[in-house]
C-alpha cells in the first residue's frame, strides 16, 4: 500500500500542509526541529490513530492553536492506495476540558474511515505502518515490555481479534488486582475471584497462543534478513519466555522446562490455559500478599540468540542494533504475508546509526516494499543511485518544498 | 479565592465539585451560570433537587425508584409475576419498558461488581434478589446487566448466589447481537459468533 496524499491542519509544528506523495521512495530531510519526525508520527497515526510510543497525546495540537483559534484541535487526513482498494482516514483531535481540572483538559479523537464514523479499534488494520526509530534498541536492550510492546504492536496491526482479546485483558487484569488488594483489606472474598480468573484465562490464552505464533513466524523470517544484515557471525534465533516458567516467580519454578519449542507450545490451548490456572493457583499467596498478579501474558519475555549468546544481555551494541534491525524488517514482511499486502514503512533517523554497509543493506532489504518514507539530517550519507529514484522533500519550520539540486 | 465570595456561593461550589466528573474549575463556572440564571429558573432546579431526596423510595420488593412502594410495575396485577428481569440500574427499566413488550417484573441491582470502584456483591441488591427468589413464586430470571466486562461479573456472581438456593429456576441472559447501525465487517468474532447463535427464524 502507499499513501498518496497527507494534509494537516494544527498538527504539532504544522500551521497547514497538504502534501502529495509521489511514487518511489520519499526523503524527508531538513535539520532538526524542523518537523520531519512530525510528518511520520502523523502517518503512523493514521494506521493506529495513536502517537507512536513516548509520545504525549496533548502535545499532537499545533503549539499557538490555543492562542489564536477559537477552539484548539488538529485534523490528519491522509488518501491510502491499497490493493483492497482505496482508503481515506481522517483523524480530529480536540481538546476539552475534562471533568476533573487535576488532569487538564482531555484529547478527544474522532476517527473517520471513507467519510464513516469509526471506534479506534475499527480504524486498526485497515492501512499498515511499520516505523522504525532510534529506540527500537530498545526491543533487544530494554526492559521485557518493550518486546511485548514489539509483539503488541505488530499483532494488533494485522489481528482486530487479538487487539480485543488484549485490550480485554488488560482490562480484567486491572479489576483482579484490585480485587486481590479488597480481599487483602477484608472487604472482598476470595470466591469474587473465580469470575475474573475465568476471564483472565480465556483472553490471555488467546493472548499468548497467537504471540507464539507470531514469534514461530518472526523467527522463519527474520533468520535470513539478520543473516545479511550482520554478514555472517551466527544464527539469530527468537524464544518465547512464559512468565510461569520463569523459575523466580511463584515458590515452586515451572511445570514445563523453559524453553519448550515453539511450534509445540503453540497449538495447544487447552494446555495453556491449565499451565495459566495452575500457576495462577501457586502463586496467590504472594499476590494476596502484594495485590499484584505475577503470571500471564503481562509478565512474559521475548529472547533473541545469535551464536548461543542472549543478546538482551551479553551482546555489544552493534550486535544488538543489527538484531533489532531484523526485527523491524521482519515486522514489515509478516504484515505483508498476513495481509496481502506491503505495509507502508517509515525509517525516522535511523540511518545516521549505521555505518555505510549497513545503510546500503538495510535499504537493499526495503526495495520490494511499495513505499517508503525516511527522515535525515543529511541526505549525503544516502547511496547516490537509490537517492536517483527518491523523491527529496525539504522540510523547514513546519513547511515542506521540493528540493531544487545546487547547480552541479 | 472563595473567602471573599458569599458563603452560600462557596458552598454552591463545593457540593458541585463533589459530583462524579467535576473539578473545582467546572463547579465554579456552573454556580456563577446559576448566580446569572433568571430567578425562576433557578428556583425550578432547586424544588427538582429537593423532590428526589423529599418524594423518593426504593420500592422494598424491586428496589427500583418510585414515589411510593411497592411501585407500579409491582402493584400492577396484570404483571407476571413468575418473570423477573435484573437490571444494573432505574434507567434500564425506563428503557425496557419503553419498548412494551416485557410484561414481567424487575429486580434492580443498584451498580455492577467493579473491584476499580470498589464495588463488591455486597454493595448491591444481590441478597435481597436471592431472598425474593426463596419466596416468590419464580419460573424465570433475565439477566438484563451491560453487556460490559463489569456486566458479565455481575451476572455470573447473581446466576451463582441465585442457584445456591434453587436449582430448578431457569436463569436466562438477555440475547446480544450486532448493534443497529454496525457495519458487519467490524464486528469482531465475539459479537458475530453470538449474532450467529442467536438468529430468528425470518417470517
Ligand atoms: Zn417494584
Amino acid at each position: 500500500m502507499r499513501l498518496r496524499q497527507l494534509s494537516l491542519t494544527h498538527f504539532r509544528c504544522y500551521r497547514q500542509l497538504a502534501l502529495t506523495l509521489p511514487d518511489g521512495p520519499v526523503v524527508l530531510a531538513g535539520q532538526n526541529a524542523q518537523g520531519k519526525t512530525s510528518l511520520l508520527e502523523a502517518v503512523y497515526m493514521l494506521a493506529t490513530s495513536r502517537a507512536p510510543h513516548g509520545v504525549p497525546d496533548r502535545q499532537l495540537i499545533y503549539w499557538n492553536a490555543g492562542r489564536d483559534e477559537t477552539w484548539p484541535f488538529s485534523r490528519v487526513l491522509g488518501a491510502v492506495e491499497r490493493r483492497e482498494g482505496p482508503l481515506t482516514i481522517e483523524l480530529l483531535s480536540t481538546l476539552q476540558e475534562g471533568g476533573s481540572d487535576a488532569e487538564g483538559p482531555r484529547l478527544i479523537k474522532r476517527i473517520h474511515v471513507n467519510q464513516a464514523p469509526r471506534r479506534a479499534m475499527d480504524l486498526l488494520g485497515q492501512f499498515n505502518v511499520v516505523l522504525f526509530t532510534p529506540q527500537d534498541l530498545e526491543i533487544v536492550a530494554g526492559a521485557p515490555a518493550e518486546r511485548r510492546r514489539y509483539l503488541d504492536g505488530l499483532l494488533c496491526q494485522v489481528d482486530s481479534t487479538y487487539c480485543r482479546a488484549l485490550s480485554r485483558y488488560n482490562q480484567v487484569l486491572t479489576q483482579r488486582n484490585h480485587l486481590l488488594r479488597l480481599i487483602r483489606e477484608r472487604r472482598g472474598l476470595a470466591s469474587e475471584l473465580a469470575f475474573w480468573d475465568e476471564r483472565l484465562i480465556q483472553d490471555g490464552v488467546l493472548v499468548l497462543a497467537r504471540r507464539l505464533e507470531a514469534t514461530a513466524q518472526l523467527e522463519a523470517i527474520a533468520v535470513d534478513l539478520h543473516e545479511r544484515m550482520a554478514g555472517g557471525g551466527g544464527a539469530l534465533s527468537l524464544r518465547y519466555h512464559m512468565s510461569w516458567n520463569d523459575p523466580s516467580v511463584g515458590e515452586k519454578g515451572g511445570v514445563l522446562a523453559d524453553g519448550a519449542s515453539l511450534g509445540e507450545a503453540g497449538g495447544h490451548s487447552r494446555d495453556l490455559a491449565a499451565d495459566f490456572a495452575a500457576a495462577l493457583e501457586r502463586s496467590r499467596p504472594a499476590q494476596l500478599a502484594r495485590g499484584v498478579t505475577p503470571v500471564g501474558p503481562h509478565r512474559d519475555d521475548l529472547s533473541f540468540m545469535v551464536g548461543g549468546v542472549d543478546m538482551r544481555g551479553f551482546g555489544s551494541r552493534g550486535q544488538q542494533r543489527t538484531v533489532a534491525l531484523a526485527l523491524k524488517l521482519a515486522e514489515a514482511r509478516l504484515m505483508a504475508q498476513r495481509r496481502g499486502d506491503w505495509p507502508v514503512v517509515l525509517l525516522d533517523d535511523v540511518l545516521s546509526e549505521l555505518d555505510p554497509g549497513r545503510r546500503g543493506r538495510l535499504l537493499s532489504l526495503l526495495e520490494d516494499v511499495d513505499q517508503t518514507i525516511l527522515t535525515t539530517a543529511d541526505q549525503a550519507m544516502l547511496p547516490t543511485d537509490w537517492l536517483r529514484r527518491a523523491t527529496l522533500l525539504v522540510v523547514e519550520a513546519g513547511a515542506v518544498r521540493p528540493h531544487v539540486a545546487s547547480s552541479s | 479565592m472563595t473567602t471573599s465570595l458569599p458563603a452560600a456561593v462557596g458552598r454552591l461550589i463545593d457540593e458541585f465539585s463533589r459530583l462524579p466528573g467535576i473539578g473545582p474549575k467546572t463547579a465554579s463556572r456552573l454556580a456563577f451560570y446559576l448566580l446569572r440564571m433568571p430567578p425562576a429558573q433557578a428556583r425550578a432546579l432547586s424544588e427538582a433537587l429537593r423532590g428526589i431526596t423529599e418524594g423518593i423510595v426504593h420500592c422494598a420488593r424491586c428496589h427500583n425508584l418510585a414515589e411510593s412502594s411497592p411501585c407500579p410495575v409491582c402493584a400492577d396485577p396484570g404483571r407476571d409475576a413468575g418473570l423477573v428481569c435484573v437490571v444494573e440500574e432505574p434507567l434500564d427499566v425506563q428503557a425496557l419498558e419503553r419498548t412494551h413488550e416485557y410484561r414481567g417484573l424487575y429486580h434492580v441491582l443498584h451498580g455492577a461488581i467493579s473491584p476499580v470502584d470498589r464495588i463488591g456483591p455486597a454493595d448491591l441488591r444481590i441478597g435481597e434478589l436471592v431472598s425474593r427468589v426463596r419466596v416468590e413464586p419464580i419460573r424465570e430470571l433475565i439477566l438484563a446487566t451491560n453487556p460490559s466486562l463489569e456486566g458479565d461479573a455481575t451476572a455470573m456472581y447473581v446466576e451463582r448466589a441465585v442457584r445456591a438456593v434453587n436449582t430448578d429456576l431457569r436463569i436466562t441472559r438477555l440475547a446480544r447481537g450486532l448493534p443497529m447501525g454496525g457495519d458487519i465487517e467490524y464486528a469482531d468474532e465475539q459479537t458475530l459468533a453470538r449474532a450467529m447463535k442467536g438468529r430468528s427464524e425470518r417470517g
